[in-house]
């Protein structure tokens, strides 16, 4: 049993029943919809079973390995397989597409092409976490952007064309570095090309060109994760995007750079990763200042969540440059954490933009009557966001405190400083976000609304917020859930730092 | 007894099925869960009688044998971490939660008449009985960690609850600003709890304190970095208890609902800066200079939040300085090291307090039939007058909480200040006699409230008044309660 290509199955499945969707009989949207959404749980339960009965939790190597070649002449592999940091971006990414889906019930404009898309990127963003083989992950990580671009310039508000097309200039431009990093690593050394992880994760490079490498690749996962100064794109993207592309986008496609750091730039190059670690530290310390700063200056509601994400994804950085176990266990958390609030906040965002119409925060208010379970769940996830006890941020965050306090890398006085700095943000970001939700929700009276009477979230959308809260909350009070899974990876990987 | 003891850890989870099924019911159902009404009341009052009772068991024990008993599970495990959860009891754990379950039984029974009227009814008995689930959490704590987890969560409760009217733009202004200056202070908390665990490798109180006492012993420690830590420590306590540079969310958080000014800001979330201090005094102790900040902010926060009580006219900004002044006292004696004289000021003022500010809550509610539902009006001692000859029992219990305040020799608040007064002879002659002209101030402005509001004449013209009386019965089951206490 343990020889059925589950992973295969896993990345092509939603595709190619996707493409099956132009064959289905024109009988309006329902039928698309109800066909999109059954493909995406069944991949859903495919995913978990594959995972739960043929995934060995304590077992840090790749499992579920599948090795086909693919092109003879330049030893190119269809090479897949999981092991304890990718797992938990899989799941991800299944749990918030099929709920993205969910929410894109009211899209009616080309319908058919829209579902087609999002099963696309399901498969397109699977591929990238659970690939093995440099080129692959590079096909894979391009294969997505084409869904994302088509759906950026198709569905969203009246910018969406300059935003796709500013998403897509930064995107390709990062890609091109990839490219020349994952050729360059394929081809140092040997008459054959390497491109199988696990052989150049045990590879070393002179010192320069390993820098070289670094660099190449930081480009390429800072415009997608993203980190200052490539993250102009991001609030752009997400302020025009429709809300159930912006869940993708937030809960998803920012994590994929956060995993290519890991993977890429910790696991196949370590010294450079070390040399490059403080700098990865400064800079994810301004990012959560800046972006805290920046916040509570948008009047446009969804960028200004926008800018949250970009402060959020800082903690990432400064968990993976703090090269310590609890570090990298507390950016790995963030990372599944932040996927499911950021993708939640664009949800409820979006929901509530549908029913008022309004995008500058400025005009909107009292809201809270009208609608009051929006309410309720946005101030909940607003509290999540602001990283409160018992909720998923909360421990991530903390974890990442105390990984930069045990990190062995760094001076007492360095370490005091950035957590110094870090705590700062903790002050910001309830200014924004609690001045969100006063601006959207408090208050007695709706000046500019066209029309003064909602309809409140029904059981679709509640059914999507309650099952984004559930693991919120159950992360935050049990955080083993995803700690079991990424511990021993995360300890494999970082003991590599020290015995070399 | 070590089979109560067992099952210690359950305090803070015997509300928390209340807040639960409301929150949960008022998502799914809204309709059912509102028509419910009055039966939301009966569970929240009941489950924390039961807490009441524990806890009086407790203390009892307690004070039979001066046990401390801990109770450890984990939380998460790692190689190189590891977070636990835990149950410490000891007396100042089992006092504290006798204080916050009398006062928020009271308060309940109270608001369930208070608040009959109101729209959100089913939604404030959710937000109390889970801010009284944290704030028990919060005296069960055994660990930093959890204190922080737990005082967040009061934080939150706090938010919300000054939020509660959200519709009015300066409650909604009002919760922010709490919240805010509340998150600078665990800020400063946090930083604190990581700084402690650097240095001593352990967020268990008695572990740390045991540790980090070898540490001083053996001078290990950087003595400015540990004076650094207990700074930002200390800011916490500032920003919840409402210590002078941080003191600006308190006068604010009244526009919520005055149950909560009574329960939450007054009695039992802003003592929680002092209860954090009370129970991190072993390790401020062994640190210089930050006793003597404690009492300076103590000192500069009595006299301030006293000469600001002064001059208010809303009866309840009125008696939320007054409030700041008295958490003035309670951290100029933990500053001063009177450990004990601290906490007996800290119950007797929790109980006097919410006594005035549920007799302020009647009169507002008596008020606005008269004078309109807007808290400039309601909330204004200009307008009141010479109520005594309409609420008499208010009017008994509110002089009651006055003279208690003021500290007239058989009621409760006489003893402990007077135990804060003498030991503050001893500290320093100059602190003494601030705090002495003080404690005359505290006369002045307390009764300057009573004798505004009750007595001379009604300043609003006014005809077909009926006060609230139903809930003059609770008042005086308060004040009977702060006698006893004697």
């Amino acid at each position: 049993m343990n020889n059925f290509p589950w992973l295969t199955l896993v990345v092509v499945l939603p595709i190619t029943a996707g493409s099956l969707i132009f064959f289905l009989p024109h009988r309006g949207n329902k039928v698309i919809r109800w066909y999109t959404i059954s493909i995406c749980i069944t991949e859903l339960l495919l995913t978990t079973y594959a995972f739960g009965y043929h995934f060995q939790l304590d077992d840090p190597l790749m499992q579920l390995t599948e090795n086909y070649q693919w092109i003879n002449f330049f030893d190119f592999y269809w090479r897949l397989g999981i092991d304890g940091i990718s797992i938990g971006p899989i799941l991800l990414t299944g749990f918030i597409t099929t709920l993205a889906t969910l929410a894109a019930w009211p899209v009616t404009r080309d319908s058919l092409l829209f579902h087609f898309l999002m099963l696309a990127m399901y498969s397109g963003q699977i591929g990238p976490f659970s690939s093995q083989d440099l080129l692959l992950f590079f096909i894979m990580w391009e294969l997505e952007l084409i869904p994302v671009y088509l759906l950026l310039s198709m569905w969203g508000g009246k910018k969406r064309l300059y935003s796709a097309t500013k998403f897509i200039l930064y995107t390709a431009g990062g890609s091109v570095f990839l490219l020349i990093g994952v050729l360059g690593i394929g081809l140092y050394g040997s008459t054959e090309p390497t491109l199988n992880f696990e052989t150049s994760a045990n590879q070393s490079y002179p010192v320069a060109l390993e820098i070289i490498f670094y660099i190449g690749f930081l480009i390429a996962f800072a415009v997608k994760s993203p980190i200052i100064p490539l993250h102009t794109w991001l609030p752009d993207t997400h302020g025009e995007a429709h809300y159930s592309t912006c869940m993708l986008l937030a809960g998803i496609l920012l994590k994929m750079g956060a995993y290519g750091l890991v993977r890429i730039n910790m696991e196949l190059l370590p010294h450079a990763h070390s040399i490059f670690s403080p700098w990865l530290m400064i800079v994810g310390t301004i990012q959560i200042i800046y972006a805290g700063l920046t916040s509570p200056g948008q009047r446009n509601l969804k960028k200004r969540i926008a800018y949250s994400s970009v402060s959020h994804m800082g903690f990432i950085i400064i968990g993976i440059g703090s090269i310590s176990d609890t570090g990298l266990n507390g950016a790995i958390l963030q990372i599944i954490s932040h996927g499911f609030i950021g993708a939640a906040l664009f949800f409820l965002a979006g929901t509530s933009y549908d029913r008022i119409r309004l995008i500058y925060l400025d005009e909107m208010g009292g809201m809270a009557i009208a609608i009051p379970k929006i309410f309720t769940t946005f101030s909940i996830l607003s509290m999540a966001s602001l990283a409160l006890p018992g909720m998923s941020g909360f421990v991530a965050e903390l974890i990442i405190f105390f990984g930069i306090l045990t990190s062995q890398k760094y001076l007492l006085m360095t370490k005091v400083l950035i957590t110094f700095v870090m705590a700062i943000g903790m002050i910001l970001t309830p200014i924004y976000s609690l001045s969100m939700l006063r601006q959207m929700f408090y208050g007695y009276k709706l000046f500019n609304a066209p029309n003064s009477y909602f309809f409140d979230s029904g059981p679709r959308e509640l059914v999507i917020s309650i099952s984004i809260l559930l693991p919120v909350i159950g992360i935050g009070i049990y955080p083993d859930f995803v700690f079991s899974l990424s511990v021993d990876k995360v300890e494999a990987i970082i003991s590599n730092f020290f015995y070399r | 007894m070590e089979y109560t003891y067992q099952y210690s850890w359950i305090i803070p989870f015997i509300p928390l099925p209340v807040p639960m099924l409301i929150g949960a019911g008022l998502l799914l159902f809204p309709t059912a869960t509102k028509n419910l009404r009055r039966m939301w009341a009966f569970p929240s009052v009941l489950l924390l009688s039961i807490v009441m009772i524990f806890s009086a068991h407790f203390f009892i024990q307690q004070l039979n044998n001066n046990s401390v008993y801990q109770y450890v599970w984990s939380w998460t495990i790692n190689n190189d971490f590891s977070l636990e959860f835990g149950c410490l009891v000891d007396p100042l754990t089992s006092i504290m939660s006798i204080l916050i379950t009398s006062v928020g039984i009271m308060v309940l029974i109270y608001s369930d008449n208070y608040m009959s009227h109101d729209r959100g009814y089913v939604r404030f008995f959710a937000y109390m009985s889970f801010s009284n689930t944290s704030m028990l959490g919060l005296v069960t704590s055994s660990n930093l960690i959890q204190i922080y987890i737990f005082w967040e969560l009061v934080g939150m409760c706090s938010y919300l609850l000054i939020g509660f009217w959200f519709t009015r733009p300066s409650a909604a202004n009002a919760c922010q600003k709490a919240f805010v200056t509340n998150r600078v202070g665990d800020f400063g908390l946090l930083l604190g709890i990581l700084g402690f665990y650097w240095i001593t490798g352990s967020f268990e109180f008695r572990d740390l304190f045991e540790i980090f006492n070898n540490l001083v012993s053996n001078n290990e420690v950087n003595p400015l970095f540990v004076t650094l830590c207990a700074f930002l420590l200390f800011a916490g306590a500032v920003a919840k208890s409402a210590q002078f540079p941080l003191h600006v969310w308190l006068p604010d958080a009244m526009e919520g609902p005055t149950p909560i000014s009574a329960l939450i800001h007054a009695a039992t979330m802003v003592a929680a800066g002092i209860f954090l201090v009370a129970r991190l005094l072993p390790l401020f102790i062994a640190i210089p200079y930050i006793l003597n900040l404690i009492s300076l902010i103590g000192i500069i926060t009595l006299f301030l939040g006293a000469t600001l009580a002064l001059a208010q006219k809303d009866i309840k900004r009125g008696l939320a300085y007054s409030t700041m002044s008295q958490l003035g006292y309670m951290m100029l004696a933990l500053g001063m090291g009177s450990y004990q004289a601290a906490l007996f000021h800290l119950i007797t003022h929790a109980y006097s307090k919410a006594l005035l500010f549920l007799g302020s809550g009647s009169i507002i509610h008596s008020m606005e039939a008269i004078v309109g539902y807007s808290p400039d009006k309601s909330q204004n001692m200009v307008l009141m007058g010479g109520l005594r000859k309409h609420v008499p029992i208010t009017k008994t219990s509110f002089l009651l909480g006055t003279l208690s305040l003021c500290g007239i020799p058989p009621l409760a608040c006489f003893w402990s200040k007077d135990e804060i007064l003498s030991d503050s002879w001893l500290y320093s002659p100059i602190f003494a006699i601030i705090a002495y002209s003080t404690a005359g101030l505290t006369a002045f402005y307390m009764f300057r409230i009573y004798l505004l509001t009750f007595e001379g004449h009604l300043n609003v013209y006014f005809q077909n008044y009926s006060g609230k009386k139903a809930a003059h019965s609770i008042q005086c089951l308060c004040g009977v309660k702060k006698d006893l206490k004697l």
